[in-house]
C-alpha cells in the first residue's frame, strides 16, 4: 500500500518541472496516466540517448516517467477534448505545465475541468504563475535562478552572480518536490474535508524567490545582499581549500572550533580570520586530501572532500541509499525522501507512446472496444503496442 | 477575503537539537513555515540556551533574516528540544512532529503522534553515526559543490540555504502525502528525508549522466553552455536549447554567430568562450530591462538578474503579491518585505504572515 493509491493522476506534464512533479506522485502510488498526442510529444523523449540501443529513451525521459502510465489523444480535435473531459470526470488530478494559454486554447479551462468534475484538482506548475506581466515569458531552470533571486546570492565574493546551469538546472528540481505536496494537500483539502474543486497556481519563480526568502528580509531591512563566495553566518569560517593531490576539501568552522584548529594550526587562538584562512588553507595544502579530511575530522570540524559523480556512488548504502536508484542494470533518479511500511519504489520502467491507450479508454473512460476503435482510425487517438504487465 | 487553510485545525511540534543555524534546525523550520502557511497552529521548541547564542558575535544580521524567515506564523514554546518529559507532552496533543533523529529517538513510540517526519544529515548504514557536517560538507559530498563555480578556481555554493531548504520541502512532501492517504492502516506513519540523499537527488544528472556524457558533469565556468553575462546595468543569463539558437542569433544581431563554427550545438561547445565574448560584447550596451523585453519577443528564456531590492517592487511580483510585509518588531519603522507561500490557491495567497488577500480576481471564485 502507498500513501496516495486510489488517486488517479492525469499527466500533461512534460519536459522536467511537470512530469517530474507526476513522476513523484507515482512513486508515492498514485496511479498516473502521462497523455502525449499524435501530433505533440514530449520533447523529452527526443533528447539525445546516452546508449548505443536507438530505441532507448533518453535518461532524463526515463527518470521523469517512470511508473506511469501513457496515453496518447488529439487534444486539438474536439473529440479528443470529449475524449480528455470523459476521462477527467473520472479523476483526480490534472498536472500540466503547457506554456500559459495552452490549455484555455485546447478547450481545457479550469472551469471547463471543473464542470466535468467539481472535484478535480488542477495544478498548473509554470515557469513565473498564471498571471502578471512576466506570466508567457520562457524560461528554463537557470533563468530563474536569475530572475528570482538566487544568482543575484551566488557567486565568487564581489564578484559577478553564477548559475547552477545546464546540468544541475536547480529550480526544476525542488519545483517538482514542493508542488507534489502541494497537490497533496489539496487533495486532502478535496476528499477528506470536502473542499470545492482547486486550481493550484504553481510558479517556478515563487519558489526560487520563497527559497531565497531571508534575503527579501536583510534587503528590506537595509541589509548589503550580496556574493559572499562559501562564507556563511554563524560559520565563522567556511571554504573550499585544495589538498596536495588537487582535491578539493569543504570545511566549516564554527566558533566552537576555533580553539581546537588553532591548536591543530599551531597558532594564536586569538588570531585574525585572515590569519586563520591563510594558515588552514597552508595546512590542507601539504597533505592529501583524505589525510586531511581525517585530521581536521579528527578534532572535530565539519570537513568532507568535494566529489564528483563517481566519488558520489562510492558512498552508496553508506551514507545515502535512496537518492538513486538501479533499474536494468542502469542508474536513474530515486527518490527525495522514504515512508516506513509504504516504501516508494519504481514498479515499471517509463512508457513507450499511448502504450496504455486502450486499456485506459477501456477501463477509465468505460469507451467499448468498438467505440476505441473508430477513434483509433479518426487519428483522435493513438494506440502503442502492448504494454508490459503490471 | 477569509477562506479556511487546507491545514487549519492541525497541531504541529517542531523539534530539532543542535544549535541554531544548523543544517537540521534550519530544515525542520522550512518544513513547519509551510505548515503554518497552510494554516497549521506550528509550535516550535526552543531551547532556553539559545536566546544567549543569538547574542554571540557570529550571529549576524543574516542569521536573524533567516530565523524571522522561517519562524513566521509560529508559536514558539520556550524549552529543552533533549527534555524526553517535555517534548513527549506536547507531542501526545500533536498531529503532526517534525523532529530531528536525536528527538526521535527519545520519544517513546505511544507519544508519537500520526504523522511524524524524521530528518537528519546521513542516509544508509552509517544514518545514526556522528560525524559533524553542515550544509556546505554535504553539499560537497553530493557532488553540488563540484557543480556550481570556475573549473579553474574553488568550488561555489549556491546562495542562502539551499540544501536545508530541499530537505525541508521534502518532509513536507511526504508528511502532505501521510496526510491525503485515505487508506492509512498504522496508527503512526513515518517520513524519512536526509540531507545527503536529498543533495544527491537534487544533482542526479552528475551521477548517471557521467558515464556517457562527452564532458563529465562539473564546473564549467565560462566554458558553460549556460552562463552569466555582463549587460549595460548588470547581469543577464544566457540560458537556451538546441531550438532557441537562430532566435538568439536574431536577438543578437551580430554577423559573427552565423559564422559556420557556431552552426552546430557541436561546434558551439568548441568555441563556448568566444560566443559569449561576442554575445557579451553586444549586450554592454542593453540593459537588462531592454534585453528582457527583447528574449520575450523572441521568445527565448534568457534571464536578467535582479537584485532583491529590485525583486521587491517587480511588476510581476507585483501583480501576483509575491512579498508581504512581516508583523513589525518593537521599534522597526519600515515595512519588512517576505515572500509568501510561493502558490496561489483558487487564485488566493495563503500565508500565514500576509492573512488571505486575493491576489488576482478569478472568474467564478471571488
Amino acid at each position: 500500500m502507498s500513501a496516495l493509491a486510489g488517486y488517479r493522476v492525469l499527466d500533461l506534464g512534460i519536459i522536467t518541472a511537470g512530469a517530474a512533479t507526476s513522476a513523484i506522485l507515482a512513486d508515492l502510488g498514485a496511479e498516473v496516466i502521462k497523455i502525449e498526442s499524435p501530433t505533440y510529444r514530449d520533447p523529452f523523449r527526443q533528447w539525445t540517448g546516452e546508449g548505443p540501443d536507438p530505441d532507448d529513451l533518453p535518461p532524463l525521459f526515463r527518470a521523469t516517467n517512470r511508473n506511469k502510465q501513457a496515453i496518447s489523444i488529439d487534444l486539438k480535435q474536439a473529440r479528443g477534448r470529449e475524449v480528455m473531459l470523459r476521462l477527467v470526470s473520472a479523476s483526480h488530478v490534472v498536472v500540466e505545465n503547457f506554456r500559459r494559454g495552452v490549455l484555455p486554447k485546447l478547450g481545457l479551462s479550469f472551469d471547463t475541468l471543473r464542470a466535468a468534475n467539481d472535484r478535480i484538482v488542477l495544478a498548473s506548475v509554470s515557469s513565473q504563475g498564471e498571471t502578471g506581466p512576466d506570466a508567457r515569458h520562457v524560461s528554463y531552470g537557470s533563468t530563474l535562478e536569475a530572475i528570482g533571486g538566487l544568482a543575484w546570492r551566488t557567486g565568487y565574493a564581489d564578484e559577478g552572480p553564477v548559475i547552477s546551469g545546464r546540468d544541475v538546472n536547480y529550480p526544476d528540481q525542488v519545483a517538482a518536490i514542493f508542488a507534489a505536496g502541494m497537490i497533496a494537500t489539496a487533495l486532502r483539502s478535496v476528499h477528506h474535508q470536502g473542499g470545492p474543486a482547486v486550481h493550484l497556481d504553481l510558479s517556478q519563480r515563487d519558489l526560487t524567490s520563497f527559497l531565497v526568502g531571508d534575503a527579501f528580509i536583510s534587503a528590506s531591512m537595509g541589509g548589503n545582499v550580496g556574493r559572499n563566495g562559501n562564507a556563511q553566518e554563524p560559520y565563522l569560517l567556511q571554504d573550499c581549500f585544495m589538498a596536495a593531490d588537487d582535491a578539493w576539501i569543504a570545511v566549516s568552522v564554527a566558533e566552537t572550533d576555533r580553539a581546537a584548529l588553532s591548536a591543530l594550526l599551531d597558532i594564536d587562538p586569538q588570531s585574525s580570520l585572515h590569519r586563520l584562512h591563510a594558515a588552514l588553507s597552508s595546512h590542507i595544502a601539504g597533505m592529501r586530501g583524505g589525510e586531511a579530511v581525517a585530521a581536521l575530522g579528527r578534532i572535530g570540524l565539519a570537513v568532507a572532500p568535494v566529489l564528483d559523480g563517481a566519488g558520489i556512488l562510492h558512498r552508496e548504502g553508506a551514507f545515502w541509499s535512496h537518492a538513486l536508484q538501479r533499474q536494468d542494470g542502469r542508474l536513474v533518479k530515486g527518490f527525495p525522501f522514504q515512508i516506513d511500511d509504504m516504501p516508494l519504489a519504481i514498479e515499471r520502467p517509463a512508457p513507450s507512446i499511448g502504450v496504455d491507450t486502450r486499456a485506459v479508454l477501456a477501463e477509465v473512460g468505460g469507451y467499448d472496444e468498438r467505440e476505441i476503435t473508430a477513434l483509433a482510425e479518426a487519428g483522435i487517438i493513438e494506440v502503442g503496442p502492448a504494454s508490459t504487465p503490471l | 477575503m477569509k477562506i479556511e487553510r487546507p491545514y487549519e485545525g492541525l497541531v504541529v511540534v517542531e523539534a530539532a537539537a543542535g544549535p541554531l543555524g544548523s543544517a537540521l534546525r534550519l530544515s525542520t523550520a522550512m518544513t513547519g513555515r509551510i505548515l503554518a502557511d497552510l494554516g497549521a497552529r506550528v509550535i516550535r521548541i526552543i531551547g532556553d540556551d539559545e536566546q544567549q547564542q543569538a547574542r554571540q558575535p557570529y550571529w549576524g544580521a543574516e542569521n536573524d533574516a533567516v530565523e524571522r524567515f522561517l519562524s513566521a506564523g509560529k508559536s514558539t514554546m520556550w524549552g529543552n528540544p533533549g527534555d524526553r518529559e517535555f517534548v513527549s507532552r506536547l507531542l501526545r496533543r500533536a498531529d503532526i512532529a517534525i523532529v530531528d533523529r536525536h528527538v526521535h529517538r527519545l520519544i517513546a513510540a505511544d507519544d508519537l503522534p500520526a504523522n511524524v517526519a524524521v530528518l537528519s544529515l546521513f542516509g544508509g548504514r552509517h544514518a545514526d553515526a556522528e560525524i559533524p557536517a553542515t550544509e556546505f560538507t554535504i553539499s560537497a559530498l553530493g557532488g553540488l559543490l563540484n557543480m556550481v563555480g570556475d573549473p579553474d578556481r574553488k568550488p561555489l555554493k549556491l546562495g542562502g540555504h539551499q540544501e536545508a531548504y530541499a530537505l525541508g520541502l521534502s518532509a513536507f512532501c511526504g508528511l502532505a502525502a501521510l496526510l491525503a492517504d485515505r487508506r492509512r492502516a498504522l496508527p503512526t506513519m513515518t517520513v524519512r528525508a536526509n540531507l545527503l540523499d536529498v543533495v544527491v537527488w537534487l544533482n542526479w544528472k552528475s551521477a548517471p549522466l557521467e558515464a556517457g556524457a562527452p564532458v563529465p558533469p562539473g564546473r564549467a565556468g565560462a566554458a558553460a553552455e549556460w552562463q552569466v553575462l555582463r549587460c549595460a546595468d548588470g547581469w543577464i543569463a544566457l540560458v537556451y536549447q538546441e531550438p532557441d539558437w537562430p532566435h538568439l542569433c536574431d536577438m543578437v544581431g551580430d554577423d559573427r554567430l552565423r559564422q559556420a563554427k557556431f552552426a552546430t550545438r557541436q561546434g558551439r561547445l568548441g568555441n563556448l568562450a568566444e560566443l559569449a565574448d561576442i554575445i557579451e560584447t553586444v549586450f554592454l550596451s542593453r540593459t537588462r530591462r531592454q534585453l528582457h523585453e527583447q528574449a520575450a519577443s523572441h521568445r527565448l528564456p534568457l534571464g536578467p538578474v535582479w537584485s532583491p531590492d529590485e525583486l521587491i517592487d517587480d511588476p510581476h511580483n507585483l501583480a501576483r503579491a509575491m512579498f508581504t510585509a512581516l508583523p513589525p518588531l518593537p521599534g522597526e519603522q519600515a515595512p519588512v518585505q517576505a515572500p509568501r507561500l510561493p502558490v496561489l490557491w483558487n487564485g488566493l495567497v495563503l500565508s500565514s504572515s500576509a492573512g488571505h488577500a486575493p491576489a488576482r480576481a478569478v472568474a467564478g471564485l471571488s
